[in-house]
């Protein structure tokens, strides 16, 4: 049970995060926090109905993250390279 | 009655002259393409002649459409109706050898003419109605070229479509009364349809709404009021033409189709009535107009539209087979008249206008002959032709009611001065024109002739009864038409009315053949200026029918594009609404994230309140 | 056979396509096979869907390649192969437009022949390519605009009409997408009512019932004046068939559900375009509103739904098709001696070209229904057949016959007797114009041959008709 009250802190931080900063970086950084917030959720919840089929899973959303990190890291580099900032008010160019 | 394949015959003979003509034409020299037109239609009258003496004929091809046979049926009825179309058709087949002398489109000419008559066959001896309407459009589009025959001028052109279309709208009647019948009965072959009316078992109104039908397409072909406008035109076609379409022929084919379907109409008072009021003004409608016209063709046009309507109180009255007597005789002098106009127009030079004629008695003496017999047999002097047949309609007319009588009465005297107005404008006064008259050739004189003696005599054939019991053509017409007993006037009355007409006819006559020698009286000249006209009849027609529902179809050709526009703006619409959606797409990565989130704890909450 | 004569087209039209020195001649031999095929097939012809074939494609699915020809296929099939013959004939095109006409014939046949609803769909929407391809590389300057609202109107309609496919098998309980089997297993209930309007969208832009005939007038204003690529499309206006083959007899209750509706908008529509034809500035737009008025009156029989409505819708589908085809490759033929498609008086063209006068009264008195000539039959039977159902919008349908004799004879006249009201400045040029060349004498010959043949003994094939009309009027509860 306490992991689940773990994860729902984890979550709101994460969310608190991604709506206050400004930077690509830490809003990713939040994200993440989120991504990982849910799967401790997951396994919470496992662990609750004795099940190990969760644990598997989490290896693979952890797994998938790093990859996911490599990418997403090397986009806001990208990004950086080309606007010199990485501040998410000002990259707005993609609105209709 | 026996099954044969020469009926199809007859008819295919004058159609091989047109194919024959219409592809070979240029390979004919000039009086050959007549001579074998001519002798085709001769063809058909005598194979007629013969079969009928046979005792009619029949021929059939069974389901040429499901449930619908091809069927010619010759009995004599139709029998009559072919001696007439093939008989008078080739006199004037003849006739126009001489008359279209020189013209460039000679075979063309001769080509149209026998699809006239071919069609005009099929029309008389269809047993089957698609089969009649099958001849009934195709003399419809005979016709059609013919009026155009000279279509470089535009106005020959617009006559004959005119002609054309309004026939159509009379079709449309025809048409629609197949769809009823059909509906009714499940047949469309007439000898059929007979006895299915006969077994009863019907509406009686549906019956009365299928002979209306009829009756509007035969108004259209007929050219009754009001769909006579187009019979004035007509007349710029060559007068050959306008002799043997637009007098003694096709437009007799609407009284010929009621009576061919008296079955249907008999004893329906509203139906009856109704036919004998359009027949009685179109008889007054026709005279007057025609007592106004300077063309001499559109005189005698208008006379033709006279007599049609005497021919339609005949059928209203229920007098079927005076009706074809009146065709017969009116076949014979109406055609009469117009070659004798047309043998003026010829001596003239193509001069059309009465006003430059007069005084043709002294160039044209033969040709006077023939204008003499046509204006009394018109006219209706006894013993001729036009006399007993009009005689009859105005004798059965009183026994349907006196007041059609005096009204009919009226028509005839009418139609005595048209007669000798017309006589008197070309033959008599002094000539006031200025081409060298001539008279016409043999081969348009032989012709004249014939029909002459045709114009004296034909009346015999169906005297009154107080003269003759039995005449030839009511019994000979009863088993092909019916037998409907009509009521016979008594002996004096019959006497007196026969005196009275003839008398009246006499006189108007002899009073007409004074009047028109002198200067017109103000007070005419004032009418000619409306009967000129036709009585405004087209202006009429023009202000509220044919310019508004031009002007409607410009403004629907508007409007269907107005209809790809709408589908158009359809498109934009959702182009519009993407647009809408498009400006909640802002960049700003921070309030898509506020959104994400304000979705989840509403969905969350969703979920757990549920 | 059937297989030969359905695929023999495209095949020859690919060839023609690698090897375009290969030249008309071998356009019409191809052309000039098929209706041979054609002949030999109607000649073996013996009642039911005859030289039916099938083989499994998708088994698992349910869709076979099947084809087959009932009496409806057999007409239809004369009335394509013909017109292609005649328009790869007489068209002064070039041969990759030619190859594109074959290709086409070959998913026209195939509409005509699928007894397999998918394959059937497979056809009815490929055939808009080669349709598509010829618009866009033989149109006229404003085309890009006639090929976005054609496209448009067709892949639209056409994507409802899929759904409804799946729904009339998949909800109807047919084992397969075969047409017996789907027949056997109607759609009912309010299921029916919807799968029936997936199918009407879809069919009335094919055709064309008001007011789903807006893309006609500019598919042909911007097509080729030399009127093959119209021909082609007159052949497309399948929707009559297609609501006779496919939508009627798999969802009758469906139909019945929107009778009243459709039979308003045939009559409406076709009176309608005969009046909007009465004012239409060109020759093109005059026949594109003409077809819309003559398969208004077609789907007007159609929808009557019983014997006689069924067959003249029919017979008049097959006969518009080749006076409809003929009438545009006549007016291309007129446009090469006038350079021009507008209805301007043009120095009485009768006088120089008799032969090509009397050519166009004959095309011109079929489509305004003469009797005698092949589109009286088919009108005829449509008025019986629709007047039993409601007299009053079959009154409302045929007073468009006298709008007919008005805007076709109006027309006509300007065409061929009026001279303009100057004497044209080019008195040389007018002096120049030719008549028919032997090559325009066959065309003239062969269609004038079909117009009397199909009007004067439309026996030929009603009688092979008037079993599916009884089978359509059976559907619902008509005589046996």
């Amino acid at each position: 049970m306490i992991w689940l009250f773990a994860s729902a802190l984890l979550f709101a931080i994460g969310t608190y995060g991604a709506l206050t900063r400004r930077t690509a970086i830490l809003v990713f950084l939040s994200v993440e926090l989120m991504l990982n917030a849910a799967a401790l959720a997951l396994i919470g919840f496992a662990q609750l109905m004795g099940s190990l089929d969760a644990q598997v899973v989490v290896l693979f959303i952890i797994a998938i993250a790093a990859a996911e990190v490599a990418v997403g890291l090397g986009l806001i580099v990208a990004i950086f390279r080309r606007r010199e900032t990485t501040s998410v008010d000002e990259l707005r160019q993609l609105r209709g | 009655m026996q099954e044969t394949i020469f009926l199809p015959l007859i008819i295919a003979l004058p159609l091989l002259g047109f194919v024959v003509l219409g592809l070979f034409g240029k390979h004919f020299k000039e009086p050959v393409a007549g001579w074998l037109a001519s002798s085709l239609v001769l063809g058909s009258f005598l194979l007629g002649l013969y079969l009928l003496f046979q005792g009619g004929a029949r021929w059939t091809l069974l389901d040429w459409l499901p449930g619908i046979p091809f069927s010619f049926n010759l009995d004599n009825l139709s029998g009559v109706m072919l001696l007439v179309v093939t008989g008078v058709g080739f006199l004037i087949h003849v006739w126009a050898i001489g008359y279209m002398h020189g013209d460039p489109g000679y075979s063309r000419f001769f080509s149209y003419f026998n699809l006239f008559i071919a069609a005009m066959l099929v029309l008389v001896l269809g047993d089957s109605l698609p089969v009649v309407f099958i001849g009934w459009e195709g003399v419809g589009l005979a016709s059609y070229l013919l009026i155009g025959f000279w279509y470089n001028q535009r106005v020959n052109a617009d006559s004959a479509r005119k002609a054309f279309i309004v026939n159509r709208i009379g079709d449309l009647g025809f048409l629609l009364a197949m769809g009823l019948l059909w509906k009714m009965f499940g047949t469309l072959s007439i000898s059929e349809l007979v006895q299915k009316v006969e077994a009863g078992g019907y509406n009686p109104a549906a019956l009365t709404l299928a002979g209306l039908l009829l009756l509007i397409g035969a108004m259209g072909k007929s050219a009754q009021v009001p769909l006579m406008v187009w019979l004035p035109d007509a007349m710029a076609g060559p007068t050959p033409v306008s002799a043997l379409i637009h007098a003694a022929t096709m437009v007799t084919a609407g009284v010929y189709l009621l009576v061919r379907h008296a079955f249907m109409l008999h004893g329906d008072a509203c139906l009856s009535g109704l036919i004998v009021v359009i027949g009685l003004i179109t008889a007054i409608y026709g005279a007057l107009a025609s007592l106004g016209q300077w063309d001499i063709k559109r005189i005698v046009a208008y006379t033709t539209l006279s007599q049609l309507g005497f021919m339609f109180v005949a059928v209203g009255v229920g007098a079927y087979w005076v009706a074809i007597f009146h065709i017969v005789t009116h076949a014979f002098f109406k055609a009469l008249m117009f070659m004798t106009s047309g043998s003026v127009i010829h001596a003239l030079g193509g001069e059309q206008d009465v006003r430059q004629m007069g005084g043709m008695r002294k160039y044209l003496p033969s040709t006077h002959i023939h204008g003499v017999v046509a204006t009394l047999a018109s006219g209706g002097l006894i013993p001729l032709a036009g006399f007993w047949s009009k005689d009859a309609i105005l004798a059965y007319s009183f026994a349907y009611g006196p007041l059609l009588w005096a009204l009919m009465m009226i028509a005839s005297v009418l139609a005595a001065l048209y007669s000798v107005r017309w006589y008197v404008l070309v033959f008599w006064g002094d000539y006031r024109g200025k081409e060298h008259p001539h008279e016409s050739p043999p081969v348009m004189l032989w012709p004249n002739h014939i029909l002459m003696v045709g114009a004296a005599g034909a009346g015999f054939m169906g005297l009154p009864y107080v003269i003759d019991y039995q005449n030839f053509l009511n019994p000979f017409l009863t088993p092909a038409i019916g037998d409907f007993a009509l009521e016979k006037l008594p002996v004096l009355t019959e006497w007196i009315l026969i005196i009275v007409s003839a008398v009246v006819a006499a006189v108007t006559l002899w009073w007409g053949f004074g009047f028109y020698q002198q200067k017109a009286p103000p007070w005419l000249e004032r009418f000619q200026v409306w009967a000129l006209e036709g009585f405004y009849a087209d202006a009429l027609f023009n202000t509220i029918l044919v310019n508004p529902a031009r002007s409607l179809a410009g403004v629907l050709l508007d409007a269907d594009r107005g209809i790809l526009a709408g589908f158009t703006g359809l498109g934009s619409l959702v182009g519009g609404l993407g647009r809408l959606l498009a400006s909640l797409q802002t960049g700003a990565l921070r309030l898509y994230m506020v959104g994400l989130m304000i979705a989840l704890v509403l969905l969350l909450g969703w979920g757990v309140l549920r | 056979m059937i297989h030969m004569g359905l695929w023999l087209p495209l095949l020859a039209g690919l060839v023609l396509l690698l090897f375009p020195s290969l030249g008309r001649g071998f356009a019409v031999a191809s052309a000039a096979a098929s209706l041979v095929i054609w002949l030999v097939l109607f000649v073996g012809y013996d009642g039911g869907v005859a030289y039916y074939s099938q083989t499994p494609f998708l088994p698992e699915l349910g869709v076979y390649y099947s084809v087959g020809l009932d009496g409806s296929g057999l007409l239809l099939w004369f009335a394509v192969s013909l017109v292609v013959l005649l328009g790869v004939w007489i068209a002064d095109v070039p041969v990759r437009f030619l190859a594109l006409s074959l290709i086409m014939q070959t998913g026209l046949l195939g509409i005509f022949a699928a007894q397999d609803l998918v394959l059937f769909y497979v056809f009815f929407e490929a055939t808009l390519i080669p349709a598509l391809l010829m618009l866009w590389f033989f149109g006229g300057p404003d085309r890009l605009r006639a090929i976005y609202t054609f496209a448009l109107f067709t892949l639209v309609g056409s994507l409802p009409m899929l759904a409804a496919i799946f729904a009339v098998r998949y909800l109807g309980g047919a084992e397969s997408f075969l047409f017996t089997d789907l027949a056997a297993n109607p759609l009912t209930g309010p299921a029916a009512t919807l799968a029936f309007l997936g199918f009407l969208l879809a069919l009335a832009v094919k055709t064309p019932l008001f007011p789903l005939h807006a893309w006609l007038p500019g598919f042909h204003q911007q097509n080729h004046p030399s009127g093959l690529a119209d021909a082609m499309g007159t052949l497309y206006k399948v929707g009559i068939f297609a609501f006779f083959k496919w939508a009627i007899p798999l969802m009758p209750e469906g139909f019945q559900q929107w009778q009243g509706l459709l039979l308003f908008l045939a009559a409406f529509g076709a009176l309608y375009a005969a009046w909007v034809a009465f004012s239409a500035p060109d020759w093109k737009t005059l026949l594109a509103y003409a077809g819309v008025s003559h398969l208004g009156m077609g789907a007007l029989g159609l929808f009557s739904g019983n014997m006689e409505g069924t067959v003249g819708a029919l017979y008049l589908l097959g006969a518009s098709m080749i006076y409809g085809s003929a009438m545009f490759l006549f007016v291309g033929l007129v446009y090469k001696r006038t350079g021009s498609l507008e209805l301007m008086p043009v120095r009485g063209l009768a006088r120089h070209t008799p032969a090509l006068y009397v050519l166009g009264m004959f095309l011109l008195m079929a489509m305004i229904g003469l009797p005698g000539l092949s589109g009286f039959p088919g009108e005829l039977m449509v008025l019986l057949g629709a007047y039993q159902v409601s007299p009053w919008l079959t009154f409302v349908t045929f007073v468009s016959v006298v709008a007919a004799a008005a805007y076709a004879l109006t027309a006509f006249q300007k065409l061929f007797q009026e001279t303009p009201p100057r004497p044209a400045s080019d008195a040389a040029q007018a002096s120049a114009v030719l008549d028919l060349n032997w090559r325009e004498w066959g065309f003239a010959a062969l269609t004038v041959g079909v117009l009397l043949l199909m009007g004067l003994y439309p026996k030929l094939f009603t009688v092979y008709l008037e079993p599916l009309g009884r089978a359509i009027a059976a559907l619902f509860g008509g005589g046996a």
